[in-house]
Order: C-alpha cells, then structure tokens, then sequence
C-alpha cells in the first residue's frame, strides 16, 4: 500500500527549563504559562533570570523595577537586581 | 491592565482557602475582589490566645507592585487599641505596609502578598507586646516588667470581651441595646451603603471556632478572675495616648455570664436547625432532598465497602437535619472495642453554615471537648460524605502534626504532647473511656 501525504502539521512541545511547577514570584503564574498580560507563553512572555538566580516573566520583573519604590531590588531576595553584571538599564525592553 | 491585578487576588484567596491553615480565613464580596475581609485567630500562649480579629484589606490596581492598604476593624468601634502598633482608629503600622520605619529588607515587594502581610500582623500578636513599641525593645526595669504584666492582662480582658464575646452577641442577637456591628468597625464600604447588610463573612466560622475554645475561655476567665477584682482600671501604658488606648475595668464576673449564655445561646441555635429543617422538608425545598439524597448515597457506600470501617448511620426521626452516627472502634488500635455515638446537626443553609457534631458519648481524646465538640476540619465543605471521613480521620489519628488551635480539649491536649509519661497516661485514659463507652450505649 502507498501512501502519500497530501499535507502535515507540525506539532511541538517547548518548555522553560525550570521545574513544572515553579511559580514567577510576582504574578503567581507557573513559569510554563505567561504572565497576567500575555496570551502566548514562549518568545512573547520571556522569562529572565536575574544574576542572584531568582527569575521572572520579563514583564513582570520590569513593571516592578520601573517603579522608584523597587529601587532596582529584587524583589524575593533585595538584591541590585542586574543580569549577566548588566543593570537593567542596559537591557533592551522587547 | 487591571486584570493582572485581580488574577493575582483571586490565585492567593483561593490558595488561603484550600489552605489547611486554621489560623487565617480570608474572603471578598463577589462584586469586588479588590475589597478583602481576613480574620487572624489569636495565637495561643499570648493575651490575643483564640480571639477574633478582622481586618479590611484594600488593593488598588497597581497591586502588586504596590502594596494593599489594611484596616483593623475589630476596634471596639474605634475606641480600642489591641497592640502599639494596631491603632484604635484600624491603623496597623507594619514595614511591609509602609505604615511604619522597616529595617532594611522588610518593605513591600511584589513577591510579597496577602498571606505574608497577615503572618507580619500575627506577629505583632506576641506574648509581651509592650516590646513592640520602638524604644521598649529592650526596656527591661522593674517599672517596664510592671507595665508589661499590666498590658497582658488587660489585652487577655479586652480579646475575650470585645473580640470573642461581644462579637458572638452580636452574631446571636443577645444584649440589643448595644449599637449593633460593635466588632466591626472602620469599613469604607459599610459606611457608603449604610441601609445595606454588613459584610460578615466569618459569622459561622467565629460560632464553630467558640465551641471548639469554649473550655479555653472559661479557664482563662476562672484564672483570670483571680488575679484581677471586678472594677479594677486597667493600667494606663506610656506609649498610649488619648483616644489612642486601651481603657476600662476588669469584669470577669460578667465575662463568664456571658460566655455561658453565648455557648447556651448556640446549642439553642444548633437544636432549633432540626425544627427549621423539618419545615423545609415540608416546603419540598432543594437544601432537604440534597442531604436526603447524599445521606443515602454514603449509607450505600458504606454497605458496600464492608472492608472499611464498621459504623451505623440513620436519621433521627427520618428528618434529613439530624443524622446519628454510631462508629464501632477499629481492632487493633486505640479505640478498640467502643462504641461511639455521634450526632450531625445540618443547618437549612449547609453548606454556608456546616454541620455541628456533639459526641453523646463521653470520650477522653484530645480532639474532643468535654461538652462533646468534635474538632474536625472537612476537605470538601459541601459534601457530607468528606465530612464523615474527616471525623473518623479526626478521632483515629495517632501521630497528627501539632497544631495548637485545634486545642478543644485542654486537659487532654496537654497530656497528649507532653512528656512521654504524659502520653501514656493519656492513652490509658482514653482507652479506659473507650472501654466504658461500650456499657454507655
Ligand atoms: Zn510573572
Ligand atoms: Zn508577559
Ligand atoms: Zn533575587
């Protein structure tokens, strides 16, 4: 019997690499989905990881850095929230 | 932009509820999420030890980046001040508020939130709260050790008076001719809509909680009593300051009056479910043919798992409002040959209000009060079927995590995580009950 494809859909499962059931601190969400503003988890919510190895949907940790009160902490641990030695300043808002 | 906020909200009231936590309950009007009520029940082994303390707690849509504002309501209607940092006007001053200087790593956060700011006030309610007030930390002359007796004593007074007793009155409609919502005090929303209904979410679980630390009370108000004559001041501290205080009489006499006539009050009220239930069942509503219908379904269960525990349930007088209960001891273990028999009292308004459970037979047993009161906590409210397991659960444990506030039974409780020649002897005494429970039906 032969048997041709007339059309395929590829289908693909991504993942953080992160365990399944770890929350972002800030929207309660589990790192595997978005945060409270996005619709698609993956390239359009990314998650960032801060040099003290606390990480966050990206939203999420830039509305609490741009507010003066965060004085550019983290906010589990209080450190300068920098990543990779770079201030956040220096980080390209997507 | 302002859904974020209310996700968040709506995650962390649900993870407090599922909670197994019995020292916090929280709960929002369907209309606002945003506009919270969370109850803290007084630690044991402070002055604040299973009283009932509200508070309004307000998030704005910028939570949580920015933190909620929080109001104590349980102010004796603003004239009482329960700890330096709980003002009688509903201020909580609090670092991670903002509300008060913070040692560094202290202030908000959005990683923190609503279960963390309660744990922060539930430590405000410490043993010597005198310290709390800055320049007292470490205030330790005889004039402070004075004081901070003097304060424990009138905080243990005004937490029985105003925040357990004065609230179940009020709950029970005894003494009318005080201004009614007294425990509540300071809500925004209430004044707004003064013709409305006040919002008091906790009424049923505050009437539970009584029964379970009824026998609590009443011994703190017998020890109480002794040490302080009906009439005395109460001692002025050097942080208040007028209309910022905590001022009255100690009046123990009366305070066990009334603490008798609310526990009468609420067997009354538990007794009186049978007679409403009954009219329901007449009426056809749903609320009767609902427990009929799931008192059958766990009869059959049961009958059909005969591997499972032996026990016997019916309806008193076929009335779907008053279930008996009789549970036979499992071999092997402590309760071993007794009989015990157990009555469920079900409101017509279950499951807002749950069932009360009264032990007709004596039982010496940490989870059970010398009254009867069962001390259980149901996974799933609505369902009967969860409530029975979860008393049999409750009387057959061996080994259960401590958890001071399910302390019922205060005499046997200490027996039970004392010192390994206490626990024997509580064994021995329960399993004697045990034995005599069997002559008892
Ligand atoms: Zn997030
Ligand atoms: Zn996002
Ligand atoms: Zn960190």
């Amino acid at each position: 019997m032969k048997v041709t494809f007339k059309s395929w859909n590829a289908v693909a499962f991504w993942r953080w690499d992160m365990p399944a059931d770890d929350v972002c601190g800030i929207c309660r969400n589990p790192y595997e989905s978005t945060c409270s503003k996005c619709k698609y988890p993956g390239d359009d919510c990314p998650l960032l990881v801060g040099d003290c190895n606390h990480s966050f949907h990206m939203h999420c940790i830039f509305s609490w850095l741009r507010q003066e009160s965060s004085q550019e902490k983290c906010p589990m641990c209080r450190q300068r929230m920098s990543f990779n030695g770079l201030p956040r300043c220096l980080i390209q808002e997507v | 932009m302002s859904n974020q906020s209310i996700l968040r909200i709506t995650r962390e009231l649900g993870e407090i509820q599922r909670g197994s936590d019995l020292s916090l309950a929280v709960a929002c009007r369907d209309i606002d999420v945003r506009q919270v009520r969370a109850l803290i029940i007084g630690p044991p082994d402070t002055p604040y030890e299973f009283g009932f303390f509200e508070f309004a707690v307000k998030f704005t849509k910028e939570y949580p980046t920015k933190a909620p504002s929080v109001t104590a309501v349980t102010t004796n209607l603003g004239r009482t001040r329960f700890n330096p940092n709980i003002y009688a006007a509903g201020r909580v001053c609090l670092s991670i508020l903002g509300t008060w200087r913070g040692e560094r790593g202290e202030e908000w956060s959005s990683a923190q939130g609503l279960e963390s700011i309660l744990i922060s006030i539930q430590s405000l309610m410490s043993s010597n709260p005198y310290e709390n007030e800055p320049g007292f930390e470490d205030a330790n002359s005889d004039y402070d050790k004075k004081n901070q007796e003097a304060y424990v004593a009138k905080i243990r007074h005004e937490t029985l008076r105003i925040s357990v007793i004065e609230r179940l009155e009020d709950y029970l409609g005894i003494g009318q001719e005080r201004v009614p919502g007294v425990t509540v005090h300071n809500v925004e929303e209430d004044y707004k809509n003064g013709t409305e209904k006040l919002f008091e979410p906790f009424k049923d679980l505050c009437k539970r909680r009584f029964l379970w630390y009824y026998e609590s009370y009443l011994q703190s108000i017998e020890r109480e009593a002794k040490r302080h004559k009906d009439g005395d001041r109460f001692e002025k501290m050097p942080f208040e300051g007028p209309g910022n205080s905590m001022d009255g009489t100690f009046q123990y006499s009366s305070l066990k009056e009334r603490l008798q006539a609310v526990y009468e009050k609420l067997n009354e009220e538990t007794l009186s479910w049978a007679i409403e239930g009954q009219t329901t069942v007449q009426k056809e509503m749903s609320i009767a043919s609902n427990l009929q219908r799931q008192f059958e379904q766990i009869v059959e269960n049961y009958k059909e798992n005969n591997d499972s525990i032996t026990l016997d349930l019916e309806l008193v007088d076929k009335n779907p409002f008053v279930w008996q209960l009789v549970i036979f001891g499992r071999p092997m273990t402590n309760l071993d040959g007794g009989i015990f028999r157990i009555m469920i009292y079900l409101s017509p308004k279950f499951p807002n209000e749950l069932p009360r459970i009264k032990f007709e037979t004596p039982i010496f047993h940490h989870r059970i009060s010398k009254n009867g009161v069962l001390c259980y906590n149901p996974t799933r409210k609505d369902d009967m079927k969860s409530h029975i397991e979860s008393i049999i659960e409750a009387i057959e444990e061996e080994s259960p995590a401590y958890d001071p506030r399910t302390l019922v039974n205060p005499e046997a409780a200490k027996l039970f995580w004392g010192t390994a020649d206490d626990k024997k002897i509580y064994n021995r005494r329960l399993r004697r009950s045990v034995q005599d429970s069997a002559d008892f039906c």
